[in-house]
């Protein structure tokens, strides 16, 4: 009995195994393109007018979005396979939350597309398991162009010393407030204010207005208050330093316990990390903590009247460094099972470069990287838009470099935190109970997941 | 005889035959890989290493919101599964009765199904629950002022859930209707000759005539009601403070967010032994309590 | 007489007033297709919109990236037509087989279908779509619809218990005049169990239509997806959604499975009194 039940377990892991080597290359390459065929003479026959100017190379791409970007990122497609009759690109575009569930299974599969949207917080895993291919010997022989792209950004897609995914737009933390509000209360908030300064105005306009503050505790933050103190938290965890972790906690208590705050129950009735439920949409607050590339969504969120305004995350009052960044808002990357890698990268430096298509896409997703495109977009955008683009100018100024991509164990060091600070907010824990609980906990999930 | 009874067995594999195909081909092996996962660290990307039985001796001594979940899931079934079965139960009563007016009401009740788990629900739950939401103004129009975030509250917010399952009782009750309907007539006559008024036939015709439907609807609830999803992924989140966090969202953040999709199997097939146990011990009951033509 | 009419007001006005209570949300949603996206987000109470907006099912309609849905509508109704077909036809077979066959390890079969009901599909997500993979069915619409073919335990244990409140008497007697086990299959029990077939009818065309998750996974090209994928596609939590135009689909997306609910519905309320038999 026994016996007949590993021999159940090999079997099933054959399977697996078997499919995991399709990934690496060779069963699976060899079905690809039959699959591939298959759904081009498919496509043909529906679509003839298409066939004629369809050549040789078919390209998947895929992202999440929304619907303008699903419209604007068609069009720039079409406008590719207009100029290059010899490609055509088959578009697979999904909300967020499912795109991952997606790309985790057809990564599993092996029959990732051959350019995929990639996010700041997946690039990491998707890096380091080889499932995506090593951009350098593009940048080096100028397929991708980077001329008027900046090292940092560069540099922001890069793991261990190569670079599996080009920004398609930068992106950088922003604390937005609702100017009447604000105005009502008399303050001119400092652009880059320190926590202390925050505090005091957050007290000034509930005094002043009854309006509540919000304060974000979560990773985004902790994260901030470690590069402030000038460390890098996920190192910091590792290596046991947790004077900034302490710091964050701290603050994060005198947040939950300061009268202007946000009720913990109504701040979890609405949900700032989502554009349509942020506090500041019905000025349950004034303030909302985000990054820049969301600001017009939120813009439309409060109702597309109220004027916005925008500074930096607060900073520790005894920051040793500085922590602004500009991080990339989403990537581009090219899969190691893409059997066009050469068309793929031809393809993304078009998308990141030309002005053609980010005159259609116009910054949809953030500031574009390549600064001369950037400045042409400007010269387009709305009045309302240019206050992000201005932000990000001033960010740039004094930004620092952006922490490497977020590890394996991110989200569930992050699950932890949130729960944490949700005990902290409805009383449950103190700050220093919290973090005395949270060091060892993040530090074990991190170990594990190495 | 053994020609007869062997063309009798083989007739019988004919009929689940398309249910033995289905199983074997796209069920079972699925499902054994995913046993076979619950016995690796599997982070999907890269190949799965076998680790014995570490993530259940993780998931029972390290994992305290493996317990929070479970428990969060099991008061969740407590409540919803009976009070749901209720509602359907006494609602196809009432319309069992044959009117103008029967299948229009038929309809209504069944439309809260309908629009099932979409996000439009979610926004729905969201805004009537909310401090300044519609629930909250009904009261007020009673006099009892309350600007009471239910789902900001850990004690309120399972509750939430517990209603919607309640109110999205269509599917049980339109299963109670046809079993309803499937009781021969002629019983409730031959009573009514003999004098028996309408609790008696409730309960010594509709209950047991119907009890075949009572524990298809049972059991079927207790499976639905542990594997429920949408309601937390969609609309709480699991918050506040996890008391809405259901097992099966759970598994599903372990294996996909946190990429650790062997644990997820594992705490996958708990739940597979935990909801196959309840639903055997009900079908050893069964005897007591279920009434069948055949028998 | 008098008495009788005061009894069936009271039974009206207890079932109507509950009625309107269950259907104030459903309403809400459909009224919040003709809102802004701001009015639907921070109005619950009213119930009716400050202005009636066409606009919505306009822009909803339009679609994404020029896949209207126009193509989503049909491409679901494929999917769930069919699917429906093979599920219930293969379902009260299936049934019919439990409920009315002896043979070895029913038992052990019987298990294993409920077993099939209560593996949450999240993790046999990963082995199938390998499976699928492999059987170079993924991008197309077989992974949806195949294993519907193969019965679905809900309407197969739906169908036994049903076929198990039949007498085995009527079998009996069939088989004395001289009937083989397709006929009385066919021609008693099919009949009988009517209501539990225009159940599973209804479900599975629902569930169908309701269904992303196998969409998402199996199939790549946005030009084959049903709507219950396609409205997914109208939210997205870092830049804001069109909630007035994912509301205006969302209903349209209703009609179909109302439809069916309306035509099949009739057909339970004639139960087995209608049909004439007596034990």
């Amino acid at each position: 009995m026994k016996r007949k039940w590993i021999g159940l377990l090999m079997a099933a892991m054959a399977v697996v195994s078997l499919a995991g080597c399709g990934r690496e290359g060779q069963p699976a390459q060899g079905a690809a393109p039959e699959a591939e065929k298959k759904q081009e003479e498919s496509q043909a026959a529906a679509q003839p007018e298409i066939e004629a100017s369809a050549g040789e190379v078919t390209l998947r791409v895929g992202w999440w979005g929304s619907q303008s970007r699903h419209d604007l990122t068609q069009q720039v497609l079409d406008l590719y396979m207009e100029k290059n009759p010899g490609v055509k690109i088959e578009a697979e575009f999904t909300d967020w939350s499912g795109y991952w569930d997606k790309l985790a299974t057809q990564a599993a599969g092996g029959e990732l597309p051959d350019v995929i949207q990639m996010d700041y917080s997946y690039l990491k895993q998707y890096a380091s398991s080889e499932q995506l291919a090593d951009l350098n010997e593009y940048l080096e022989s100028g397929v991708i162009d980077r001329s008027q792209i900046s090292d940092s950004i560069i540099e922001s897609g890069t793991v261990d010393g190569s670079c599996y995914a080009i920004s398609l737009g930068s992106t950088a933390p922003m604390v937005l407030y609702d100017k009447a509000t604000v105005e009502e209360a008399g303050i001119t908030i400092p652009v880059h204010p320190t926590l202390q300064e925050f505090y005091d105005i957050c007290q000034e306009v509930y005094d002043k207005t009854g309006v509540p503050a919000y304060y974000e505790s979560g990773m985004t933050v902790i994260q901030y208050n470690s590069r402030a103190m000038g460390g890098e938290f996920f190192a910091d965890a590792l290596a046991g330093k947790q004077d900034a972790i302490k710091k964050h906690f701290e603050w994060v208590e005198k947040f939950a316990k300061a009268p202007f705050c946000i009720p913990a129950d109504i701040l979890s009735e609405k949900n700032p990390q989502v554009v349509d439920s942020m506090p500041i949409n019905d000025l349950s607050t004034w303030n909302v903590f985000s990054f820049s590339n969301a600001f017009m969504s939120i813009y439309n969120a409060c109702g597309g009247e109220r004027e916005l305004g925008a500074f930096m995350y607060p900073t520790l009052p005894e920051a040793s460094a500085e922590p602004m960044y500009l991080k990339p808002a989403m990537f581009f990357s090219i899969t190691e099972n893409s059997a066009h890698k050469d068309e793929a990268a031809k393809f993304i430096d078009w998308f990141v470069n030309s002005e053609e298509a980010n005159q259609i896409l116009m910054g949809e997703r953030g500031v574009p990287v390549n600064s001369q495109v950037a400045e042409m977009v400007k010269g387009l955008v709305s009045d309302t838009e240019k206050i992000a683009y201005d932000y990000v100018a001033e960010v740039n100024a004094v930004a620092t470099a952006v922490d490497p991509p977020n590890p394996a164990g991110y989200s569930e060091v992050e699950a932890a935190l949130t729960t944490l600070v949700e005990d902290i907010r409805y009383g449950n824990k103190t700050g220093a109970q919290a973090a005395e609980e949270f060091f060892p906990n993040a530090r074990s999930i991190l170990q594990a997941a190495e | 005889m053994t020609i007869k009874k062997k063309r009798e067995q083989l007739v019988g594999y004919l009929f689940i035959s398309p249910f033995i195909i289905g199983f074997v081909c796209f069920i079972s092996i699925p499902m054994l890989l995913s046993l076979g996962f619950s016995f690796t660290k599997y982070d999907i990307l890269s190949p799965p290493k076998f680790i014995g039985l570490e993530n259940y001796i993780t998931m029972f001594t390290q994992d305290p919101l493996f317990w929070k979940t479970f428990g969060v899931t099991m008061f969740y079934v407590l409540f919803s599964v009976p009070l749901r079965l209720l509602m359907a139960l006494a609602v196809a009563l009432l319309l069992v009765r044959p009117g103008k007016l029967s299948a229009f009401y038929r309809t209504v009740f069944y439309l809260p199904s309908i629009i099932g788990s979409s996000v439009a629900i979610a926004i729905l739950w969201k805004r009537m629950f909310a401090s300044n939401g519609m629930i909250n103004a009904l009261l007020g129009e009673l006099g009892i002022q309350s600007s009471v975030a239910w789902l900001g509250r850990s004690g309120t917010a399972i509750w939430t859930l517990i209603l919607l399952a309640v109110w999205q009782f269509g599917s049980s009750m339109l299963i109670f209707l046809a079993g309803l309907k499937q009781i021969p007539r002629y019983l409730y006559e031959a009573a009514t000759v003999d004098g028996a008024n309408w609790i008696a036939k409730f309960f010594k015709i509709t209950l047991p005539m119907l009890s075949p439907t009572i524990f298809f609807n049972l059991i079927n609830q207790l499976i639905n009601g542990f594997m429920a999803f949408t309601q937390s992924f969609i609309i709480t989140e699991g918050k506040p403070q996890n008391t809405t966090l259901f097992y099966v969202v759970y598994m599903y953040q372990n294996s996909f967010k946190y990429n650790k999709l062997g644990y997820g199997c594992a705490l996958a097939w708990f739940m597979v032994l935990v909801v196959g146990g309840l639903t055997a011990l009900l079908f050893l009951t069964q005897k007591r309590w279920v009434y069948y033509e055949t028998e | 007489m008098k008495k009788k009419r005061i009894r069936t007001l009271v039974y009206h006005i207890v079932v109507f007033s509950f009625a309107a209570v269950m259907v104030y949300p459903v309403l809400w949603m459909i009224m919040g297709s003709f809102k802004t996206s701001n009015e639907i987000l921070n109005s619950a109470q009213s119930l009716l919109p400050e202005k009636f907006l066409l606009q919505n099912y306009i822009t909803g309609w339009q679609g994404f990236a020029g896949y209207s849905f126009g193509a989503f509508f049909k491409n679901s109704i494929f999917i769930s037509t069919v699917a429906t077909l093979g599920a219930v036809l293969s379902s009260s077979v299936v049934g019919f087989g439990f409920a009315r066959c002896r043979f070895p390890m029913k038992n052990f079969w019987f298990g294993c279908m409920l077993l099939s009901m209560m593996l949450p599909f999240q993790v046999i997500m990963i082995p199938q779509y390998i499976l699928f993979n492999r059987l170079g069915w993924v991008g197309t619409y077989l992974p949806l619809i195949i294993p519907q073919f193969c019965a679905q335990g809900f309407f197969v244990f739906l169908n036994v218990q049903f076929i198990k409140g039949i007498p085995v008497e009527l079998d009996e007697a069939a088989r004395i005049d001289g009937a083989g086990i397709f006929q009385i299959f066919g021609l008693i029990i099919l009949p009988l169990i009517k209501s539990s077939i225009v159940t599973s009818a209804i479900f599975s065309f629902m569930w169908r239509w309701d269904d992303f998750l196998a969409a998402l996974l199996y199939l790549n090209q946005p030009k084959k997806y049903p709507v219950s994928l396609a409205l997914k596609l109208f939210s997205d939590p870092t830049s804001g959604s069109d909630w007035g135009a994912m509301f205006a689909m969302a209903t349209l997306s209703l009609l179909p499975i109302f439809i069916i609910f309306m035509t099949m519905q009739r057909y339970l309320v004639e139960g087995i009194a209608s049909t004439g038999i007596k034990g």
